[in-house]
């Protein structure tokens, strides 16, 4: 009893605190965490995995505590058969944030297994959903459809008074629905569910109800409707900078929208507007994808407390490419597309691309950063014309390493930008000219 | 895969059902509601595959007697069923829909793997080891090309034979525990898809 009392204690204090910084609070939880499962209280255990993990499976340190959980597993399954269910969904929910869903539904299904096992179908159904959603491009739709009701199925005979997520279930669903043109069904299922739902404004759930309804009234040939409401919802994430996925569902139907309305009356003037048009959000919507990926997901930025190197290179960024005096500085991004059956092989190449640049311009690289998965970046003190010849060498050198054909190396991308020769007052104008180069490159 | 192979069917299915069982592998997610002792093990899959076909098709095929004869675990957990009458009240729900009568058929495969666990606990460790490591599943067992050493797999159809024989009594002596396992597989069913249809089929005819 009295250590019960401790641990409770222990808990609240955790849970009360203010951390300085996500590692501090990473720190907190892996020591309150071997302390919890050495006391072995079921209850205990479970909330503190499902509910405390959820900052870190959100962020950056997913990865951590991935490694954490996996490197308990012996102990779970010998000692704490009980917490297994919520053990391997935690784990699922790792992989599936840093999107290896190949690896979450392997866990989700493990997962599941425990859950039917131990008649906890609220778990049952998160552990379900979620393996449904990475399940989307490999099922046939109207197999996903009947499998897309069971989520909310098990979470209602899970009987958990958790409507929030009992409606999320219902998310899926409608959206399934649509696209197999159940378009009567689809909304007769989202009037009963959403209408009147009171959620709060502009988060994540409500901007995805929304998406809903626009889609709805697409679906429906309500196009004018429909372009009014997801561009209010497009609006909303660009400020708030989030939500990519629904910024993207928002420009495929905006533009789809404008395409059906234009496509009986279009006049030749309308029709060349409309190409233009058209061309221009593609290329937005494929320089947000890239350029929020860049920004907001940066899983190479481990730590927030110290700077990172990213950290780093965005200040010197904003130091170096503001001074357009003397010769100004040259930005370059260096983008990789590797083969989709040799992902693996990205951070050899990057390494090793990395290593020659190195090797050819010398004391010339102020500083270098993995600005993404497949891209890195460099500020380099010489000319544009000087830094694009140089890196062609480097490009040619790794070329005899990775040839074009029969390599993971598909194609290097790279863009400099000086700010002097461009006339571009500050590092994120540099920044967004090199993207852009990096995309006409692609699509070109 | 191969439980999603007509031909590995405890049953002789003809050509529409040998289509709609190869469907199966789209709904490979229920195989993963097994047991989680026994997910990986191909008896304990095939048997799902097996129960599957008695829920799913209103007249339920002619029993292919090679395999009977083959592979006795799963033999006799599909003769449990089809001489039960309370799984038989299931079909109701089941016939003609794959994940009603996949659930069903999880239920069910649960409910004989929930009695073999408890089982395997006060079986011989060895022999239990032995089956579980090499199960009775695979007609590559009964290959000819092995003839030359043992007419069978001997050691594994004994142990098979003792794990029914032990099974069979166990189910007499808890006869009470059996049924009330029965009823509790009904009343998940029951309210399976009565909140499936009240979430869903509902909605639809109320608008």
């Amino acid at each position: 009893m009295v250590e019960r009392l401790n641990t409770i204690h222990q808990l609240e204090f955790y849970r009360s605190q203010q951390f300085p910084s996500c590692e501090a609070q990473f720190e907190a939880f892996e020591s309150i965490f071997t302390y919890i499962i050495q006391e072995g209280d079921i209850e205990t255990i479970n909330d503190f995995i499902l509910l405390d993990s959820q900052p870190f499976i959100l962020s950056n340190h997913n990865m951590k505590l991935l490694q954490c959980l996996i490197d308990q597993e012996p102990y779970f399954k010998d000692n704490l058969k009980d917490c297994l269910t919520i053990f391997y969904l935690v784990i699922g929910h790792c992989y599936y944030f840093s999107l290896n869903f190949e690896q979450a539904k392997n866990f989700y299904k493990i997962a599941s297994s425990y859950a039917l096992q131990s008649e906890n179908y609220s778990l049952l159904s998160i552990a379900m959903n979620n393996y449904t959603s990475a399940q989307k491009e490999v099922l046939p739709s109207d197999i996903l459809w009947q499998m897309s009701k069971l989520p909310a199925v098990f979470f209602k005979m899970g009987s958990v008074d958790d409507e929030r997520y009992f409606i999320t279930r219902f998310i899926a669903h409608i959206e399934i629905s649509l696209h197999l043109n159940k378009v009567q069904y689809a909304e007769s299922v989202y009037n009963s569910y959403f209408t009147g739902y009171e959620v709060e404004k502009d988060s994540r759930i409500d901007l995805h109800i929304r998406v809903l309804r626009g889609k709805i009234h697409y679906q429906k040939g309500e196009y004018e409707t429909a372009i009014e409401l997801l561009h209010e919802v497009l609006v909303v994430c660009m400020n708030l900078k989030r939500n990519k996925d629904l910024v993207q569902e928002c420009y495929t139907f905006i533009t789809d929208s404008y395409r059906m309305l234009n496509e009986d009356s279009i006049s030749r003037e309308m029709e060349q507007f409309h190409a233009r048009f058209y061309r221009k959000i593609e290329t937005d919507k494929r320089y947000m994808e890239k350029y929020i990926k860049a920004a907001y997901n940066n899983e190479y930025e481990q730590d927030e407390h110290f700077l990172s190197p990213l950290s780093r290179f965005k200040l010197a960024g904003k130091c170096l490419l503001s001074n357009i005096d003397n010769d100004g500085h040259t930005l370059v991004l260096v983008d990789c597309k590797i083969l989709t059956c040799e992902e693996d092989s990205i951070n050899d190449i990057l390494y090793l691309i990395n290593e020659e640049m190195m090797k050819e311009m010398k004391q010339a690289i102020i500083t270098s950063t993995r600005i993404d998965a497949s891209t890195i970046g460099y500020i380099i003190q010489l000319s544009e014309q000087v830094t694009d010849e140089l890196c062609a060498k480097v490009f040619s050198r790794i070329r005899e390493q990775y040839p074009r054909n029969g390599s993971a190396l598909e194609a290097i991308y790279f863009a400099s930008v000086n700010n002097k020769e461009n006339n571009l007052t500050n590092y994120q104008k540099c920044l967004d000219l090199a993207y852009a180069y990096i995309y006409y490159e692609l699509y070109k | 895969m191969k439980y999603f192979e007509a031909s590995n069917s405890l049953f002789l299915l003809n050509e529409q059902q040998h289509n709609q069982f190869s469907k199966l592998e789209y709904y490979d997610y229920f195989y993963h509601l097994i047991h989680p002792d026994f997910h990986s093990l191909s008896f304990a899959n095939f048997s799902l595959s097996d129960i599957w076909v008695y829920y799913y098709f209103e007249e339920v095929p002619i029993i292919n007697s090679e395999h009977a004869l083959l592979f006795l675990l799963r033999n006799f957990m599909m003769n449990e069923v089809l001489i039960s009458s309370k799984f038989k009240r299931l079909k109701k729900t089941t016939i003609g829909s794959y994940t009603n009568a996949l659930m069903a058929a999880v239920l069910t495969v649960n409910l004989f793997l929930d009695f073999l666990s408890e089982l395997l606990d006060v079986l011989p460790k060895e022999e239990c080891d032995l089956y579980m490591k090499f199960e009775n599943s695979s007609k590559q067992l009964f290959n000819d090309r092995f003839s030359s050493y043992e007419h069978y797999p001997k050691k594994l159809v004994l142990i098979e034979t003792m794990i029914i024989k032990s099974m069979r009594q166990y189910l007499e002596q808890n006869e009470a525990t059996y049924t009330e396992r029965k009823l509790k597989v009904i009343r998940f069913m029951d309210q399976f898809t009565i909140t499936k249809r009240e979430l869903f089929e509902l909605v639809a005819i109320k608008e």
